[in-house]
């Protein structure tokens, strides 16, 4: 198992008000059980605001959980400090949601690209061996390698993405979170970064966890997907079998809204209590009922 | 036009709009001659700043004659005459019948140029005993423009120095309040606000009552600049901080954190090179008040002190009305301080100008 989240939460609280009338917090991530094999790639969607994003980061430890364990390749790396955490971290990388303020607009692609050698300093003594990454990099997202030396306002936001995405792979991480990578995009140029990242699983061993809330993209990418809602994943199955047998009302109504699928009306509405748990029903299909 | 130029940098486009402002254009003009003046002091001005006289004191500018019987001669100083009047006031009468003849490079005291070549040759002179004041002279007789000239030493390199000091700490402890937040951030802030809350010059005052009197005029000099400077850090830091407090949010610093960059180097490479732009105007608007905090302190005798000169201790000759009245050539210093203010703000207020624009430009581009 790659990676394996137990029980995570993560709550936010709100500012205003005093101890009494205050808001209670935000339940962002509210006990997320999720895993991953190495090789697969699995796709988490859900509407904005339903955690997905926080669960990326809190994977990443750019946020630190309230409660529950992150096992990333059977170590718990949850409770590791800064120093311990540092060989895992080049193992699992981030591309962001958007592509014009995921690159300093101050650095060249090539310096943006080095940033993560130089954490490599060992592997990549010389300039010469940098640079062989870089354009090794460049080529594999499809860029040309003259493109080094400008600025990243020079590109349109699919190359910008590419850049994106080469930086994340300077490193050959084992995971990949991709955080909304083509939503700011579009139609066309979101099929290409798909295949893209596709035809990278040739070259790289990487797995992919592909965040989004289009339903429509995240089938063409993963072989499983977890549906998240209100901080919770409400059911989670294979590509085909979640798309020809949804079970959760929430997610007949994503594929409602994303595919033609028709939803027989009277199933709402939809439950998201504490008390309520995933059931198995059979060939890796899990629900929420409660 | 070629087609295929490259296009212009961030720091060309601000250049273009800056030089498009005529008037800070000629500020800056104003205070590259100051500075440059500061640098050839010892050359331009005819005498030390030391070198006094007291037979004229608080004499006038001396009388130059370019003319004979309407036709042009060449330039001589006149000599004047110290006589009492019956209130037993100084009476300055020309005495046309000596004359000395200006001459250039002339032999006259010793000085060091940058402080390290010794050197006799001044620009300008007379020969003795004649003595020449382009702008008068100050109580004890004292050229005041070779003063004038020696004080733009201390004065004009007070604000720089003492802005890069505070500029150093403002943005470092601006940087780490902003980036990290929480407890460090309510930390660091509430020290700032301590030391803005104190008004400045009480600040000053006290801080200079803690330097020891043994100083000499030298480490006087450098107290001086960090008594400024660690008053001038807060303001700087605080706006440093709420930079940073938006500028940590921007995926590119998440993306360096996910990459494993340590915490100082993103604050060093992703987070304070974006503040810049908005610091080196804030720098620009700050200098000012380092020349006047010097010449506050010189004024009241708590600066630097005498014979040396700077624009504020030359001023305190200038707090009595009678004297002014007497010898307004003695307010030259607060002209020239009047001068380097202005130039700075005129020059602050236009950087701000054509920096702004492109701030908002970037805030639309992410």
């Amino acid at each position: 198992m790659l990676l394996e989240l137990k029980d995570v939460q993560k709550f936010f609280s709100v500012a205003g008000g005093h101890w009494k009338t205050r808001p209670s917090p935000v339940k962002a991530v509210n006990g997320v059980d999720l895993t991953l094999k190495a090789g697969e790639n699995l796709g988490l969607v859900g509407e904005s605001g339903c955690g997905k994003t926080t669960l990326g980061r809190i994977i990443l430890k750019l946020i630190t959980p309230d409660c529950g364990t992150i096992i990333f390749n059977g170590y718990d790396i949850t409770s590791m400090g800064h120093h311990q955490f540092r060989p895992y971290r080049k193992s699992m990388q981030m591309v962001f949601q958007d592509p014009y303020s995921s690159l300093d607009p101050r650095w060249t692609v090539r310096r943006i690209l080095e940033e993560a050698l130089s954490l490599e300093g060992a592997r990549y003594p010389t300039v010469a061996q940098r640079w062989e990454r870089t354009r090794q990099l460049l080529v594999a997202v499809g860029l040309n390698e003259s493109v080094a030396d400008r600025f990243p306002h020079e590109f349109s936001g699919g190359e910008r993405q590419r850049i994106a995405i080469a930086r994340a792979l300077m490193l050959s991480p084992q995971l990949l979170i991709l955080d909304e990578v083509v939503s700011s995009l579009d139609v066309l140029i979101q099929g290409q970064i798909l295949k893209l990242l596709t035809g990278l699983q040739t070259t790289f061993p990487v797995s992919y966890l592909f965040i989004s809330h289009n339903l429509r993209v995240v089938a063409k990418i993963s072989h499983r997907i977890a549906v998240m809602y209100q901080g919770r994943i409400v059911e989670s199955a294979p590509t085909q079998e979640l798309l020809g047998n949804p079970l959760h009302p929430y997610t007949k109504e994503l594929l409602a809204a994303a595919i033609d699928y028709r939803v027989s009306s009277g199933e709402r509405p939809i439950t998201s209590k504490h008390t309520t748990h995933l059931v198995d029903h059979g060939s890796g299909h899990f629900v929420m009922e409660g | 036009m070629k087609k295929d130029r490259l296009p212009l940098s961030e720091f060309q486009l601000a250049l273009r709009r800056f030089t498009r402002n005529r008037l800070a254009v000629w500020c800056v003009y104003a205070l590259l001659i100051l500075y440059a003046a500061t640098l050839g002091a010892g050359f331009l001005a005819p005498y030390s700043f030391h070198n006094e006289d007291r037979n004229y004191s608080y004499a006038p500018p001396t009388p130059i004659q370019w003319s004979k019987n309407g036709r042009s001669v060449w330039p001589q100083a006149l000599a004047t005459q110290l006589t009492f009047n019956e209130y037993n006031a100084r009476v300055y009468t020309i005495d046309p019948t000596i004359k000395y003849p200006i001459k250039f490079l002339v032999k006259g005291d010793e000085y060091r140029w940058l402080g390290i070549f010794p050197c006799r040759y001044h620009l300008f002179g007379v020969d003795y005993p004649g003595r020449i004041y382009l702008l008068g002279a100050d109580a004890r007789g004292r050229d005041l423009f070779s003063r004038l000239l020696y004080g733009a030493q201390v004065s004009l390199s007070i604000g720089p120095l003492g802005v890069l000091i505070s500029f150093i700490i403002g943005l470092l402890v601006g940087g780490i309040a902003g980036y990290y937040g929480g407890t460090i951030d309510n930390v660091l802030m509430r020290l700032c606000e301590m030391v803005m809350m104190v008004p400045g010059f009480y600040l000053l005052l006290a801080l200079r009552a803690a330097v020891p009197d043994d100083f000499n005029s030298l480490q006087v000099y450098f107290a001086i600049i960090i008594i400024l400077s660690f008053i001038g850090w807060a303001g700087l830091a605080r706006i440093i901080r709420g930079m940073c407090l938006s500028l940590r949010e921007r995926e590119y610093v998440l993306a360096a954190r996910a990459l494993g960059v340590s915490d100082i180097k993103i604050i060093a490479h992703h987070v304070l090179p974006h503040t810049l732009s908005y610091s080196i105007f804030a720098v620009m608007l700050s200098i000012p008040g380092y020349i006047l905090g010097e010449s506050g302190l010189s004024l009241i005798g708590l600066g630097i002190e005498d014979p040396y000169a700077s624009w504020g201790n030359m001023l305190s000759d200038a707090m009595s009305i009678v004297r002014i009245q007497f010898a307004p050539w003695i307010l030259w210093p607060a002209f020239f301080i009047f001068l380097t203010v202005v130039c700075f703000n005129v020059i602050g207020d236009a950087l701000r100008d054509c920096f702004d624009p492109l701030l908002k430009g970037e805030e639309m581009r992410q």
